[in-house]
Protein backbone atom coordinates (compact mmCIF):
# COMPACT_ATOMS: atom_id res chain seq x y z
CA UNK A 1 0.00 0.00 0.00
CA UNK A 2 2.98 2.46 0.81
CA UNK A 3 4.40 1.53 -2.45
CA UNK A 4 1.15 1.76 -4.46
CA UNK A 5 0.63 5.65 -2.92
CA UNK A 6 4.19 6.32 -3.88
CA UNK A 7 3.58 5.29 -7.24
CA UNK A 8 0.66 7.75 -7.58
CA UNK A 9 1.84 10.58 -5.95
CA UNK A 10 4.18 12.82 -7.73
CA UNK A 11 7.70 13.07 -6.96
CA UNK A 12 8.97 16.59 -5.81
CA UNK A 13 12.74 14.64 -4.64
CA UNK A 14 15.57 14.78 -6.50
CA UNK A 15 18.39 12.33 -5.78
CA UNK A 16 22.46 13.21 -6.35
CA UNK A 17 24.07 9.68 -6.86
CA UNK A 18 28.06 9.88 -6.38
CA UNK A 19 29.44 6.75 -8.06
CA UNK A 20 32.73 7.18 -6.68
CA UNK A 21 35.72 4.53 -6.29
CA UNK A 22 35.02 2.80 -3.06
CA UNK A 23 30.71 3.19 -3.74
CA UNK A 24 27.79 5.18 -4.38
CA UNK A 25 26.54 7.83 -2.17
CA UNK A 26 23.22 8.50 -2.35
CA UNK A 27 22.19 12.53 -1.54
CA UNK A 28 17.89 13.44 -1.88
CA UNK A 29 16.48 17.02 -1.97
CA UNK A 30 12.95 17.20 -0.71
CA UNK A 31 11.98 20.02 -3.34
CA UNK A 32 13.32 22.61 -1.30
CA UNK A 33 17.21 23.66 -0.03
CA UNK A 34 17.79 20.63 2.75
CA UNK A 35 18.85 17.59 2.73
CA UNK A 36 16.01 14.40 3.55
CA UNK A 37 18.30 12.09 3.32
CA UNK A 38 21.99 11.27 2.32
CA UNK A 39 23.38 7.44 2.47
CA UNK A 40 26.54 5.42 1.65
CA UNK A 41 26.90 2.10 -0.19
CA UNK A 42 30.03 0.81 0.14
CA UNK A 43 31.40 -1.39 -2.38
CA UNK A 44 32.51 -4.71 -0.76
CA UNK A 45 36.00 -6.06 -1.46
CA UNK A 46 37.34 -7.22 -4.49
CA UNK A 47 33.83 -6.41 -6.05
CA UNK A 48 33.14 -3.17 -8.96
CA UNK A 49 32.64 0.22 -6.89
CA UNK A 50 28.66 -0.19 -9.27
CA UNK A 51 28.28 -3.68 -8.66
CA UNK A 52 25.69 -5.87 -8.02
CA UNK A 53 25.16 -5.66 -4.64
CA UNK A 54 25.13 -1.97 -4.38
CA UNK A 55 22.88 -1.78 -7.49
CA UNK A 56 20.95 -3.66 -5.32
CA UNK A 57 21.22 -2.07 -1.80
CA UNK A 58 20.49 0.96 -4.18
CA UNK A 59 17.25 -0.39 -5.52
CA UNK A 60 16.13 -1.28 -2.16
CA UNK A 61 16.76 1.80 -0.71
CA UNK A 62 14.60 3.38 -3.26
CA UNK A 63 11.96 1.65 -3.06
CA UNK A 64 12.10 2.42 0.98
CA UNK A 65 12.20 5.73 0.52
CA UNK A 66 9.77 5.74 -2.34
CA UNK A 67 11.92 7.65 -4.49
CA UNK A 68 10.83 5.78 -7.76
CA UNK A 69 10.08 7.96 -10.70
CA UNK A 70 12.36 10.80 -9.26
CA UNK A 71 14.99 12.75 -10.89
CA UNK A 72 18.60 11.52 -10.19
CA UNK A 73 21.83 13.61 -11.07
CA UNK A 74 25.07 11.59 -11.95
CA UNK A 75 28.51 12.37 -10.56
CA UNK A 76 30.96 9.87 -12.08
CA UNK A 77 34.45 9.81 -10.47
CA UNK A 78 37.23 11.44 -11.89
CA UNK A 79 38.74 8.04 -12.36
CA UNK A 80 36.12 7.16 -15.16
CA UNK A 81 36.59 10.76 -16.97
CA UNK A 82 39.44 11.52 -19.25
CA UNK A 83 40.78 14.82 -18.77
CA UNK A 84 43.29 17.09 -19.95
CA UNK A 85 43.87 20.74 -21.30
CA UNK A 86 44.14 22.51 -24.54
CA UNK A 87 44.94 25.65 -25.71
CA UNK A 88 42.77 26.66 -28.55
CA UNK A 89 42.32 29.41 -30.47
CA UNK A 90 39.44 32.04 -30.03
CA UNK A 91 36.19 30.48 -31.62
CA UNK A 92 32.78 30.43 -31.76
CA UNK A 93 30.99 27.33 -29.01
CA UNK A 94 29.92 25.37 -32.35
CA UNK A 95 33.68 25.66 -34.02
CA UNK A 96 35.27 24.84 -30.59
CA UNK A 97 32.84 21.94 -29.84
CA UNK A 98 34.21 20.37 -33.19
CA UNK A 99 37.48 21.03 -32.81
CA UNK A 100 37.89 19.57 -29.53
CA UNK A 101 36.15 16.34 -30.70
CA UNK A 102 39.11 16.21 -32.51
CA UNK A 103 41.50 16.99 -30.59
CA UNK A 104 40.46 14.40 -28.00
CA UNK A 105 39.97 11.68 -30.34
CA UNK A 106 43.58 12.26 -31.75
CA UNK A 107 45.01 12.57 -27.94
CA UNK A 108 43.63 9.57 -26.40
CA UNK A 109 42.60 7.48 -30.12
CA UNK A 110 39.49 7.90 -28.88
CA UNK A 111 36.44 6.28 -30.80
CA UNK A 112 34.41 9.12 -31.07
CA UNK A 113 31.05 7.04 -32.02
CA UNK A 114 31.62 5.17 -28.26
CA UNK A 115 33.05 8.18 -26.15
CA UNK A 116 31.02 11.16 -25.13
CA UNK A 117 33.53 13.77 -25.42
CA UNK A 118 32.46 17.66 -23.70
CA UNK A 119 34.26 20.96 -23.25
CA UNK A 120 34.34 23.58 -20.63
CA UNK A 121 36.13 26.67 -21.21
CA UNK A 122 38.89 27.84 -18.73
CA UNK A 123 39.49 30.95 -17.47
CA UNK A 124 41.57 32.77 -19.68
CA UNK A 125 45.18 34.09 -18.90
CA UNK A 126 46.64 37.10 -20.17
CA UNK A 127 47.04 36.39 -24.06
CA UNK A 128 44.28 35.70 -26.40
CA UNK A 129 44.67 32.40 -26.42
CA UNK A 130 41.75 29.91 -25.25
CA UNK A 131 42.50 27.04 -22.71
CA UNK A 132 39.65 24.66 -22.70
CA UNK A 133 39.67 21.28 -20.46
CA UNK A 134 38.89 18.22 -22.53
CA UNK A 135 36.68 15.45 -21.18
CA UNK A 136 36.09 12.48 -22.20
CA UNK A 137 34.34 9.24 -20.89
CA UNK A 138 33.28 5.98 -22.77
CA UNK A 139 29.89 5.42 -23.47
CA UNK A 140 29.52 1.84 -22.02
CA UNK A 141 30.81 3.29 -18.59
CA UNK A 142 28.12 6.36 -18.87
CA UNK A 143 25.55 3.06 -20.04
CA UNK A 144 26.58 1.54 -16.96
CA UNK A 145 26.23 4.80 -14.81
CA UNK A 146 22.72 5.73 -16.19
CA UNK A 147 21.52 1.61 -15.92
CA UNK A 148 22.18 1.86 -12.54
CA UNK A 149 20.13 4.58 -11.93
CA UNK A 150 16.97 3.23 -14.36
CA UNK A 151 17.33 -0.16 -12.54
CA UNK A 152 16.73 1.41 -9.18
CA UNK A 153 13.73 2.87 -10.69
CA UNK A 154 15.33 6.86 -11.05
CA UNK A 155 15.35 8.83 -14.18
CA UNK A 156 18.80 10.60 -14.94
CA UNK A 157 18.24 14.15 -15.80
CA UNK A 158 22.38 15.15 -15.76
CA UNK A 159 25.81 13.39 -15.64
CA UNK A 160 28.76 15.29 -14.64
CA UNK A 161 32.32 14.79 -12.74
CA UNK A 162 32.67 14.44 -9.62
CA UNK A 163 35.49 17.04 -9.18
CA UNK A 164 33.45 19.70 -10.85
CA UNK A 165 30.29 19.41 -9.43
CA UNK A 166 32.32 19.75 -5.69
CA UNK A 167 33.78 23.05 -7.74
CA UNK A 168 30.42 24.52 -8.52
CA UNK A 169 28.50 23.71 -5.03
CA UNK A 170 31.81 25.55 -3.51
CA UNK A 171 31.57 28.28 -6.14
CA UNK A 172 27.30 28.58 -5.34
CA UNK A 173 27.42 28.04 -1.58
CA UNK A 174 30.76 29.48 -0.52
CA UNK A 175 31.71 32.94 -1.28
CA UNK A 176 35.14 32.60 0.01
CA UNK A 177 35.92 30.36 -2.71
CA UNK A 178 33.84 32.43 -5.44
CA UNK A 179 36.90 35.34 -4.78
CA UNK A 180 40.32 35.31 -5.83
CA UNK A 181 42.33 32.61 -7.07
CA UNK A 182 41.67 29.17 -4.62
CA UNK A 183 43.18 25.87 -5.28
CA UNK A 184 40.84 23.04 -4.75
CA UNK A 185 41.62 19.28 -4.25
CA UNK A 186 38.75 17.09 -4.51
CA UNK A 187 40.44 13.87 -2.74
CA UNK A 188 38.70 10.47 -4.29
CA UNK A 189 40.25 6.86 -2.85
CA UNK A 190 41.68 6.52 -6.22
CA UNK A 191 42.18 9.90 -7.87
CA UNK A 192 42.74 13.02 -6.42
CA UNK A 193 41.81 15.89 -8.74
CA UNK A 194 43.34 19.65 -8.31
CA UNK A 195 41.62 22.34 -9.76
CA UNK A 196 42.40 26.11 -9.73
CA UNK A 197 39.70 28.50 -9.38
CA UNK A 198 40.29 32.52 -10.26
CA UNK A 199 37.38 34.53 -9.58
CA UNK A 200 34.73 31.57 -9.36
CA UNK A 201 36.26 30.52 -12.73
CA UNK A 202 37.90 27.10 -13.41
CA UNK A 203 41.53 27.68 -14.26
CA UNK A 204 43.27 24.25 -14.18
CA UNK A 205 41.94 21.32 -13.70
CA UNK A 206 44.31 18.24 -13.01
CA UNK A 207 43.62 14.28 -12.28
CA UNK A 208 46.31 11.97 -10.05
CA UNK A 209 45.36 8.51 -9.87
CA UNK A 210 46.88 7.08 -6.72
CA UNK A 211 45.55 4.92 -3.95
CA UNK A 212 45.18 8.21 -1.55
CA UNK A 213 42.07 5.62 0.28
CA UNK A 214 44.72 3.31 1.83
CA UNK A 215 46.47 6.51 3.33
CA UNK A 216 43.08 6.75 5.17
CA UNK A 217 43.74 5.53 9.36
CA UNK A 218 41.28 2.69 8.76
CA UNK A 219 43.10 1.14 5.96
CA UNK A 220 46.74 1.46 6.95
CA UNK A 221 49.03 -0.33 4.70
CA UNK A 222 50.43 -3.66 6.99
CA UNK A 223 53.86 -4.42 5.95
CA UNK A 224 55.46 -7.79 5.49
CA UNK A 225 59.00 -8.65 6.45
CA UNK A 226 61.19 -7.17 4.60
CA UNK A 227 58.66 -4.74 2.52
CA UNK A 228 60.20 -1.04 2.81
CA UNK A 229 57.28 0.57 5.37
CA UNK A 230 54.98 2.69 3.78
CA UNK A 231 55.21 5.49 6.86
CA UNK A 232 58.94 6.32 7.74
CA UNK A 233 58.10 8.18 10.76
CA UNK A 234 55.36 6.18 12.48
CA UNK A 235 54.65 9.30 15.09
CA UNK A 236 54.61 12.06 12.28
CA UNK A 237 51.41 10.51 10.16
CA UNK A 238 51.57 13.41 8.20
CA UNK A 239 54.49 11.45 6.09
CA UNK A 240 52.01 9.44 4.26
CA UNK A 241 50.51 12.39 2.51
CA UNK A 242 53.68 13.52 1.43
CA UNK A 243 53.61 12.34 -2.19
CA UNK A 244 49.77 13.63 -3.12
CA UNK A 245 51.43 16.82 -1.79
CA UNK A 246 54.54 17.13 -3.79
CA UNK A 247 52.44 15.83 -6.61
CA UNK A 248 49.97 18.83 -6.27
CA UNK A 249 52.92 21.04 -5.71
CA UNK A 250 54.35 20.66 -8.44
CA UNK A 251 51.08 20.76 -11.12
CA UNK A 252 50.33 24.31 -8.81
CA UNK A 253 54.01 24.74 -10.18
CA UNK A 254 53.39 23.69 -13.92
CA UNK A 255 50.05 25.42 -13.97
CA UNK A 256 50.43 28.63 -11.84
CA UNK A 257 52.66 31.49 -12.28
CA UNK A 258 53.87 33.63 -9.51
CA UNK A 259 51.04 36.31 -10.38
CA UNK A 260 48.28 33.76 -10.13
CA UNK A 261 49.23 31.69 -7.24
CA UNK A 262 46.71 30.67 -5.30
CA UNK A 263 46.38 32.17 -2.06
CA UNK A 264 44.74 29.05 0.06
CA UNK A 265 43.71 25.66 -0.55
CA UNK A 266 39.87 23.84 0.06
CA UNK A 267 39.81 19.92 0.38
CA UNK A 268 36.88 18.23 -0.49
CA UNK A 269 35.99 14.50 -0.99
CA UNK A 270 35.68 10.97 0.65
CA UNK A 271 39.19 11.31 2.04
CA UNK A 272 39.75 14.54 2.86
CA UNK A 273 39.00 14.02 6.62
CA UNK A 274 42.36 14.20 8.55
CA UNK A 275 44.17 17.18 9.72
CA UNK A 276 47.35 15.29 8.80
CA UNK A 277 46.79 16.41 5.52
CA UNK A 278 46.00 19.83 6.00
CA UNK A 279 49.21 20.08 8.10
CA UNK A 280 51.26 18.08 5.26
CA UNK A 281 49.53 20.41 2.00
CA UNK A 282 50.34 23.55 3.90
CA UNK A 283 53.73 22.60 4.62
CA UNK A 284 54.95 21.22 1.20
CA UNK A 285 52.78 23.89 -0.66
CA UNK A 286 53.29 26.81 1.73
CA UNK A 287 49.32 27.69 1.39
CA UNK A 288 46.68 27.87 4.07
CA UNK A 289 44.64 25.01 3.30
CA UNK A 290 41.02 24.05 4.83
CA UNK A 291 38.27 21.25 4.80
CA UNK A 292 35.42 23.31 2.27
CA UNK A 293 32.79 22.66 4.98
CA UNK A 294 30.50 21.08 2.56
CA UNK A 295 28.12 19.92 5.28
CA UNK A 296 27.27 23.39 5.81
CA UNK A 297 26.74 24.39 2.27
CA UNK A 298 22.81 23.12 2.89
CA UNK A 299 21.04 23.31 6.24
CA UNK A 300 22.41 20.84 8.50
CA UNK A 301 21.70 17.31 8.29
CA UNK A 302 22.84 14.34 10.40
CA UNK A 303 24.06 12.61 7.68
CA UNK A 304 26.19 14.82 6.29
CA UNK A 305 29.33 14.53 8.23
CA UNK A 306 32.19 15.60 6.70
CA UNK A 307 33.60 16.38 2.84
CA UNK A 308 32.63 13.12 1.74
CA UNK A 309 29.53 14.50 0.04
CA UNK A 310 30.60 17.82 -1.18
CA UNK A 311 30.39 16.23 -4.86
CA UNK A 312 26.42 15.10 -4.20
CA UNK A 313 25.52 17.87 -3.08
CA UNK A 314 27.47 19.93 -5.19
CA UNK A 315 25.58 18.60 -8.47
CA UNK A 316 22.72 19.74 -7.28
CA UNK A 317 23.90 23.30 -7.22
CA UNK A 318 21.81 25.89 -9.42
CA UNK A 319 22.74 26.01 -13.40
CA UNK A 320 23.83 29.59 -13.82
CA UNK A 321 21.61 30.85 -15.33
CA UNK A 322 18.96 29.55 -12.64
CA UNK A 323 21.27 31.19 -9.73
CA UNK A 324 21.89 34.66 -11.46
CA UNK A 325 17.91 34.08 -12.00
CA UNK A 326 17.61 32.83 -8.40
CA UNK A 327 19.59 36.30 -7.29
CA UNK A 328 18.22 38.67 -8.99
CA UNK A 329 14.93 37.56 -7.60
CA UNK B 1 29.25 32.95 -9.56
CA UNK B 2 28.59 29.86 -10.46
CA UNK B 3 30.28 27.35 -12.40
CA UNK B 4 28.70 25.79 -15.94
CA UNK B 5 27.84 22.45 -15.23
CA UNK B 6 29.52 19.61 -17.92
CA UNK B 7 26.67 17.35 -18.41
CA UNK B 8 27.81 14.08 -19.82
CA UNK B 9 24.67 12.57 -20.94
CA UNK B 10 23.84 12.07 -24.56
CA UNK B 11 21.25 13.20 -26.16
CA UNK B 12 20.75 9.26 -27.08
CA UNK B 13 20.39 8.42 -23.55
CA UNK B 14 18.48 11.27 -22.92
CA UNK B 15 15.68 9.96 -25.09
CA UNK B 16 15.67 6.67 -23.45
CA UNK B 17 15.53 8.04 -20.36
CA UNK B 18 12.61 10.22 -21.36
CA UNK B 19 11.18 7.18 -23.56
CA UNK B 20 10.89 5.45 -20.01
CA UNK B 21 9.42 8.16 -17.95
CA UNK B 22 6.89 8.07 -20.88
CA UNK B 23 6.45 4.80 -20.78
CA UNK B 24 6.36 4.58 -16.83
CA UNK B 25 3.54 7.34 -17.13
CA UNK B 26 2.00 5.92 -19.50
CA UNK B 27 1.94 2.48 -17.85
CA UNK B 28 1.01 3.94 -14.36
CA UNK B 29 -2.20 5.17 -16.46
CA UNK B 30 -3.02 2.25 -18.07
CA UNK B 31 -2.78 0.93 -14.49
CA UNK B 32 -5.18 2.96 -12.94
CA UNK B 33 -7.49 2.69 -16.12
CA UNK B 34 -7.15 -0.93 -15.31
CA UNK B 35 -7.98 -0.49 -11.79
CA UNK B 36 -10.72 1.90 -12.82
CA UNK B 37 -12.27 -1.20 -15.36
CA UNK B 38 -12.18 -3.66 -13.15
CA UNK B 39 -13.59 -1.59 -10.57
CA UNK B 40 -16.52 -0.39 -12.53
CA UNK B 41 -16.83 -4.09 -14.32
CA UNK B 42 -16.68 -5.48 -10.39
CA UNK B 43 -19.25 -2.87 -9.49
CA UNK B 44 -21.63 -3.58 -12.30
CA UNK B 45 -21.54 -7.03 -11.85
CA UNK B 46 -22.10 -6.98 -8.24
CA UNK B 47 -25.07 -5.14 -9.24
CA UNK B 48 -26.36 -7.27 -11.95
CA UNK B 49 -26.17 -10.48 -9.39
CA UNK B 50 -28.11 -8.70 -7.05
CA UNK B 51 -30.75 -7.42 -9.43
CA UNK B 52 -30.67 -11.39 -10.19
CA UNK B 53 -31.53 -12.08 -6.92
CA UNK B 54 -34.24 -9.45 -6.65
CA UNK B 55 -35.97 -10.65 -9.66
CA UNK B 56 -35.16 -14.57 -8.69
CA UNK B 57 -36.85 -13.63 -5.54
CA UNK B 58 -39.75 -11.58 -7.08
CA UNK B 59 -40.55 -14.30 -9.71
CA UNK B 60 -40.71 -16.91 -6.25
CA UNK B 61 -42.98 -14.97 -4.92
CA UNK B 62 -45.16 -14.73 -7.89
CA UNK B 63 -45.20 -18.53 -7.82
CA UNK B 64 -46.47 -18.87 -4.77
CA UNK B 65 -49.52 -16.74 -4.77
CA UNK B 66 -51.57 -19.02 -6.05
CA UNK B 67 -50.84 -21.01 -2.69
CA UNK B 68 -51.07 -18.25 -0.90
CA UNK B 69 -54.78 -18.07 -2.31
CA UNK B 70 -55.69 -21.48 -1.79
CA UNK B 71 -54.81 -21.05 2.09
CA UNK B 72 -56.82 -18.19 2.18
CA UNK B 73 -59.47 -19.55 0.66
CA UNK B 74 -58.57 -22.84 2.90
CA UNK B 75 -58.62 -20.33 6.04
CA UNK B 76 -61.55 -18.70 5.65
CA UNK B 77 -63.46 -21.88 4.93
CA UNK B 78 -62.63 -23.08 7.96
CA UNK B 79 -62.86 -19.83 9.47
CA UNK B 80 -66.64 -20.41 8.63
CA UNK B 81 -66.99 -23.46 9.35
CA UNK B 82 -65.92 -22.85 12.91
CA UNK B 83 -68.43 -20.00 12.81
CA UNK B 84 -71.00 -22.80 11.96
CA UNK B 85 -70.02 -25.01 14.83
CA UNK B 86 -69.32 -22.23 17.29
CA UNK B 87 -73.30 -21.65 16.09
CA UNK B 88 -74.23 -25.02 16.08
CA UNK B 89 -73.08 -25.92 19.60
CA UNK B 90 -74.41 -21.91 21.16
CA UNK B 91 -77.53 -22.96 19.68
CA UNK B 92 -77.81 -26.86 21.31
CA UNK B 93 -80.35 -26.87 24.21
CA UNK B 94 -78.81 -29.24 26.69
CA UNK B 95 -81.62 -31.11 28.30
CA UNK B 96 -83.37 -29.69 31.35
CA UNK B 97 -83.24 -30.47 35.24
CA UNK B 98 -85.61 -30.72 37.45
CA UNK B 99 -84.89 -27.72 39.95
CA UNK B 100 -85.08 -25.60 36.08
CA UNK B 101 -88.61 -26.73 36.09
CA UNK B 102 -89.45 -26.32 40.04
CA UNK B 103 -87.42 -22.63 39.53
CA UNK B 104 -89.52 -21.86 35.96
CA UNK B 105 -93.07 -23.13 37.71
CA UNK B 106 -92.40 -20.45 40.56
CA UNK B 107 -91.38 -17.65 38.48
CA UNK B 108 -94.20 -18.31 36.20
CA UNK B 109 -97.10 -18.79 39.49
CA UNK B 110 -99.23 -16.36 39.42
CA UNK B 111 -99.61 -14.30 42.73
CA UNK B 112 -103.38 -16.14 44.00
CA UNK B 113 -102.41 -19.41 43.19
CA UNK B 114 -100.21 -22.00 45.40
CA UNK B 115 -98.70 -25.16 44.73
CA UNK B 116 -99.42 -28.08 47.40
CA UNK B 117 -97.69 -31.09 45.16
CA UNK B 118 -95.49 -31.64 42.65
CA UNK B 119 -94.62 -34.96 40.93
CA UNK B 120 -92.01 -35.29 38.29
CA UNK B 121 -92.32 -38.83 36.20
CA UNK B 122 -89.57 -39.56 33.51
CA UNK B 123 -90.23 -41.29 30.65
CA UNK B 124 -87.23 -42.94 28.31
CA UNK B 125 -89.42 -43.14 24.65
CA UNK B 126 -89.93 -40.67 24.24
CA UNK B 127 -87.61 -39.32 26.87
CA UNK B 128 -89.47 -36.92 28.50
CA UNK B 129 -90.01 -35.60 32.09
CA UNK B 130 -94.15 -35.51 33.21
CA UNK B 131 -94.58 -32.65 35.55
CA UNK B 132 -97.75 -32.80 37.19
CA UNK B 133 -98.73 -30.20 39.61
CA UNK B 134 -101.46 -30.12 42.84
CA UNK B 135 -102.23 -26.88 44.01
CA UNK B 136 -104.86 -24.00 44.79
CA UNK B 137 -106.08 -20.94 42.89
CA UNK B 138 -108.10 -18.04 44.20
CA UNK B 139 -110.22 -18.28 40.79
CA UNK B 140 -110.63 -20.12 37.87
CA UNK B 141 -109.28 -17.04 35.93
CA UNK B 142 -105.73 -17.45 38.01
CA UNK B 143 -105.80 -21.43 36.64
CA UNK B 144 -106.21 -20.28 33.52
CA UNK B 145 -103.83 -17.55 33.89
CA UNK B 146 -100.99 -20.29 35.17
CA UNK B 147 -102.12 -22.87 32.51
CA UNK B 148 -101.30 -19.74 29.79
CA UNK B 149 -97.70 -18.72 31.39
CA UNK B 150 -96.96 -22.14 31.53
CA UNK B 151 -97.99 -23.24 27.77
CA UNK B 152 -96.26 -19.94 26.70
CA UNK B 153 -92.77 -21.25 27.49
CA UNK B 154 -91.22 -23.02 25.08
CA UNK B 155 -89.68 -26.21 27.11
CA UNK B 156 -93.08 -27.06 28.43
CA UNK B 157 -95.31 -28.92 26.22
CA UNK B 158 -99.22 -30.37 26.26
CA UNK B 159 -99.96 -28.24 28.98
CA UNK B 160 -103.35 -29.20 30.59
CA UNK B 161 -105.53 -28.90 33.60
CA UNK B 162 -106.21 -32.43 34.50
CA UNK B 163 -108.35 -31.54 37.38
CA UNK B 164 -110.28 -28.56 38.12
CA UNK B 165 -112.72 -28.61 41.30
CA UNK B 166 -114.04 -25.85 43.76
CA UNK B 167 -113.79 -26.02 47.31
CA UNK B 168 -114.29 -23.96 50.09
CA UNK B 169 -111.44 -23.17 52.12
CA UNK B 170 -112.00 -21.45 55.42
CA UNK B 171 -115.23 -19.87 53.86
CA UNK B 172 -113.32 -18.62 50.53
CA UNK B 173 -114.51 -20.55 47.06
CA UNK B 174 -110.87 -21.67 45.65
CA UNK B 175 -110.39 -23.61 42.79
CA UNK B 176 -108.08 -27.09 43.59
CA UNK B 177 -106.53 -27.91 40.38
CA UNK B 178 -103.87 -30.71 39.00
CA UNK B 179 -101.99 -29.58 36.08
CA UNK B 180 -99.69 -31.66 33.53
CA UNK B 181 -97.29 -30.93 31.19
CA UNK B 182 -94.50 -32.94 29.22
CA UNK B 183 -90.49 -31.33 29.44
CA UNK B 184 -88.93 -33.19 26.25
CA UNK B 185 -85.22 -34.00 27.82
CA UNK B 186 -83.96 -34.53 23.99
CA UNK B 187 -80.92 -32.16 23.28
CA UNK B 188 -82.29 -29.90 20.86
CA UNK B 189 -80.73 -27.63 18.16
CA UNK B 190 -81.96 -23.73 18.75
CA UNK B 191 -82.47 -21.60 16.01
CA UNK B 192 -79.47 -19.34 16.15
CA UNK B 193 -81.46 -16.10 15.87
CA UNK B 194 -83.40 -17.18 19.53
CA UNK B 195 -82.10 -16.73 22.92
CA UNK B 196 -79.74 -19.52 24.29
CA UNK B 197 -81.84 -19.95 27.36
CA UNK B 198 -83.94 -23.48 27.88
CA UNK B 199 -86.99 -21.59 29.33
CA UNK B 200 -87.55 -18.97 27.75
CA UNK B 201 -91.45 -18.02 26.67
CA UNK B 202 -93.21 -17.47 24.19
CA UNK B 203 -94.01 -13.97 22.90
Amino acid sequence: MHRIAHMFRPSQSTVALDLGTDGLRAVVLDGGPGVRTAVFFRAPAGEQPWGDSVRAELARWVRTHGLQGASAQLVLNARVILADTAVMPAMPDAELSASVRFEAADRWNLDQGSSVIRHMRLATGADATQPVLILATREDQLDAAVDLALQAGLHPSHVECAPLAAARGAVQWNRSIAEGDVAMLHLDPRVATLMVLRGGELAMFRSIEGEWGRNGPRTRHTTGEGDIPLEPDPDHPAWRWTGLAEEVLLLLRNGCTKSNWPGRMVLTGPCATETELLQTLQGVCGLSVTFAGSDQWVPPCKDLTDEAWASAIGCLADEPATAEARRAA
Amino acid sequence: MTLARVDFLPRSLQRTIHARQSRRRSGLLAGLLLALSVGASLHSWNTMRRADLARNQGAQMVATVPDMEQDLNRLAAEQAALEHSLQMTDGVVPPVKVSHVIATVTHLLPDRVTLHGLRVETEDTPRQMLVVLQGVAASNKDLTDLERRLADCAAFRGVSIAESRAVEIQDRRVETFTLSFRVPLEVRVRKPDRPPLAMETHR
